[in-house]
């Protein structure tokens, strides 16, 4: 061998495409519209994948964005609309992960370990979020004031133009 | 946040937060702010993002430091993590040198690694003559999100040593190389040696031992006996090492600079066996001349040389060069009598040029020249017509050429043996 | 921490607890219309868009690495010829790589014919001006002699899209490749 085939890695392959389909999956509990989004976002993630493209990739990641907002906007579940969200995220960091680790040791070095823990890391933190965004969310049972909204999105806007660096 | 460097990996998410979260209150809908509400957590896990301090110990192992050309050597890279974090996202390039090529597996490693915790990587290098030292490993580190990324480079040092016996190959026809002119010289010169030339009148200061007694009892005249002078010839080994000469028909053959030095160390051996002085010199930007001598001592000089002077390292040269100086230079340092045998694969004119300026200073010239052409590209096919065109202008200029393609040496010093003797 | 970004964080933090205590059912006594919503609204999904386009305009940061695998790569030979196809088809090297192109086959053409076609060299010159060292057209005209192309070789050369500088080029090499070999016009060894 000369040189490494620079190309997203195989596991990290097969664990962002897996997730996509389960996010498929799940949007299909919302609308068809948003199920077929998210079969289109899983073909784009595929070919992201197969080319070896982050662009592709990051439109893949739109497109599973679109996805979600015309489903939350068409009233979705919150069950089905925060697992979606869950499963968008987390496929597209595989994937992109999948991509930086090919890009740098290529598909012939063994990464399994590596990719595994970084699955492992980011699904803990969406987990993690998802409960306690979930648990606020059922704390106010019973229809939250759009005072309230309102207050937490200017809260959210702040605080994002605090965190963003 | 010191260590390392934003990878922009995340960038933009913040904005999609804000639409998501935008649009919930548009269409007031919850299940939307909920959503960038998941948002904002991804965010503040990215925004804490940093890389401990990386400390690792990498050790390297040869199976052999020492081996043969062709051998294959595996290196074990062992990684471990003296830091008292864990390093969640770690990623390994191994410094091979440049000169050696990986026969087996990646020199890559991509792991998660525990305070104390060791990782290991193996593969394989093909030896080739000469010193290799690995450069630097470089070690890349991720924050488990990805956001942020260190790189830096570890050195260890480790040397595969490469110095091929100069052990002439039983079978090789150096008599093509040498018989017209290399091991004994036998000059035209009248003088002392043990082959009978001729008889002249005696003159006086004659030692008495070369009287032709016999003539003398014969016709009474005073005659003294001349042998013909004998000498061992003195024999120097010119390499190309010009950037010109670095020239390959692929990425995975040898380069015409590499097989030079190989029909030179195999040559050296050869002449050397045979009672002849022989010397070493490099035509290219870095120098190196060694006198023609004789001797187990010198023979071990020599192996040295071929195997770990950079002028015949396997890598390209990066210095100026001069080729008339280094011509020039060459001349000064060859005896009138000197014979050359002038290693290039003739890619260029200027090799040609050499040549034949050292045959019209009164060496005989002898050109090995090792086939690096090809017909892969336009540009190759031409080459080898133009290669083919000097071979032919310097065989009718006189000077001796030995065409070298994939055939052993031996195989073309015979075809070659067999071509002059016609 | 700018002055900004401090400004920010009050309003942030005030805002989200404010929103809390909303949820929690404390009565702040704030009063919402829609057009305040939907202003905020607009203006969050602004800024979003924003941010998002930032990430187009920013490339990755990463390390790149090398292939130290790989025996460091030298060129094989006539790859500098190779180079002057290249920028022969370039819009502005053109001319000046064509015509080292044309002089290099020239002279080697010229060469050839006196090595291996045995012939002297006024008669190489003569030979390459008439086009009479070579059965291939192309080849002629590639080094200057007005011979005409048969308009069906013409035509099929046009359709094949062998054409090209390279297509010529190589063809002459070709031609040089037959000089002394028994299969070329100016193949009889002398």
């Amino acid at each position: 061998m000369s040189e490494i085939t620079r190309k997203p890695t195989r596991t990290g392959t097969a664990m962002a495409l897996s997730v996509a389909g389960l996010t498929t999956f799940t949007l299909g509990f919302t609308t068809s519209t948003a199920a077929v989004g998210g079969l289109v976002a899983t073909v784009a993630l595929a070919a992201g994948l197969f080319r070896g493209s982050r662009r592709i990739v990051d439109a893949a990641g739109g497109l599973f964005f679109l996805s979600l907002l015309f489903a939350g906007a068409s009233g979705a579940g919150t069950e089905a609309l925060l697992l979606a969200t869950l499963g968008s995220i987390l496929a597209w960091d595989l994937a992109e992960n999948a991509r930086s680790v090919g890009e740098h040791l290529g598909r012939e070095t063994d990464t399994l370990r590596l990719e595994l823990v970084h699955a492992a890391a980011t699904l803990v933190v969406l987990a993690v979020g998802a409960a306690v965004v979930y648990g606020a969310d059922r704390a106010a049972a019973g229809g939250q004031p759009i005072t309230a909204v309102v207050l937490l999105l200017v809260g959210v806007v702040a605080l994002v133009t605090v965190v963003t660096r | 946040m010191s260590r390392g460097f934003d990878t922009e990996r995340w960038t933009g998410l913040d904005g999609l937060v804000l639409v998501a979260a935008a649009v919930g209150v548009f269409t007031r809908e919850p299940s939307l702010l909920l959503a960038a509400g998941l948002g904002v957590v991804v965010l503040g896990y990215v925004r804490v993002a940093a890389i401990p301090e990386v400390s690792l110990r990498i050790e390297r192992d040869l199976s052999d430091a020492t081996p043969d050309p062709d051998d294959e050597v595996e290196v074990t890279l062992r990684v471990t993590n003296e830091g008292s974090r864990t390093l969640f996202d770690l990623r390994i390039v191994d410094g091979v040198p440049p000169a050696l090529g990986v026969a087996d597996g990646p020199a890559r490693l991509g792991t998660a690694l525990r305070p104390g915790a060791t990782a290991t990587a193996t593969y394989t290098v093909t030896a080739v003559r000469g010193e290799h030292a690995w450069e630097g490993t470089v070690v890349v580190v991720r924050d488990p999100s990805g956001a942020v990324e260190s790189r830096e480079t570890v050195s260890t040092e480790t040397t595969l040593r490469c110095e091929p016996e100069l052990a002439a190959t039983a079978d090789l026809p150096l008599r093509g190389l040498t018989s017209k002119y290399a091991g004994r010289v036998e000059t035209d010169v009248p003088g002392s040696g043990l082959e009978f030339a001729s008889i002249r009148e005696y003159r006086h200061g004659d030692p008495i031992r070369r009287i032709d007694w016999n003539r003398r009892a014969r016709t009474g005249e005073l005659a003294t006996v001349v042998f013909r002078e004998e000498r061992a010839a003195s024999v120097v080994l010119v390499v190309d090492t010009r950037p010109e000469a670095h020239v390959a028909p692929d990425d995975e053959a040898e380069t015409a600079v590499e097989r030079s030095v190989d029909a030179a160390s195999v040559a050296f051996s050869a002449l050397l066996d045979s009672g002849d002085s022989v010397g070493v010199a490099a035509f290219g930007p870095d120098e190196c001349w060694l006198a023609p001598s004789s001797g187990a001592d010198h023979r071990a000089r020599a192996r040295r040389l071929f195997a770990t002077h950079p002028a015949f390292a396997p890598t390209p040269p990066d210095g100026a060069f001069f080729p008339s100086v280094a011509v020039r230079r060459l001349r000064r340092r060859l005896a009138s009598d000197a014979q050359v045998i002038f290693c290039s694969p003739l890619v260029d004119d200027y090799g040609v040029s050499v040549a034949r300026r050292l045959e019209a200073y009164g060496h005989a010239v002898t050109v090995v020249s090792p086939d690096p052409t090809t017909t892969s590209t336009v540009g190759a096919r031409l080459a080898r017509i133009e290669r083919d065109l000097r071979l032919r202008e310097l065989r009718r200029s006189g000077v001796r050429v030995i065409d070298w393609g994939d055939e052993p040496l031996g195989v073309a010093l015979a075809r070659a043996e067999a071509g002059w003797s016609r | 921490m700018t002055l900004a970004r401090r400004l920010f964080l009050l309003v942030g933090v005030i805002a989200t607890t404010a929103g809390f205590a909303v949820i929690a059912g404390v009565s702040l006594g704030l009063e919402l219309t829609d057009i305040f919503l939907g202003l905020v609204a607009a203006l969050a999904a602004l800024q979003g868009l924003r941010y998002v386009q930032r990430r187009r305009d920013t490339s990755m940061n990463t390390t790149v690495t090398g292939d130290p695998e790989a025996r460091i790569a030298v060129p094989i030979p006539g790859s500098d010829f190779d180079d002057d196809l290249v920028s022969a088809a370039g819009r502005r090297t053109r001319w000046a790589a064509r015509e080292r192109v044309v002089d290099r086959l020239e002279a080697r053409a010229r060469a050839a014919l006196v090595a291996r076609g045995g012939r002297a060299p006024e008669e190489a010159a003569a030979l390459l001006d008439t086009g009479g060292w070579t059965d291939d057209p192309v080849a002629a005209r590639f080094l200057g002699a007005s011979v005409s192309v048969p308009l069906r070789q013409r035509v099929r050369l046009f359709l094949s899209g062998k054409s090209s500088l390279t297509d010529r080029a190589e063809r002459t090499i070709a031609a040089i490749e037959r000089i002394g070999t028994a299969d070329g016009p100016a193949g009889e060894r002398r």
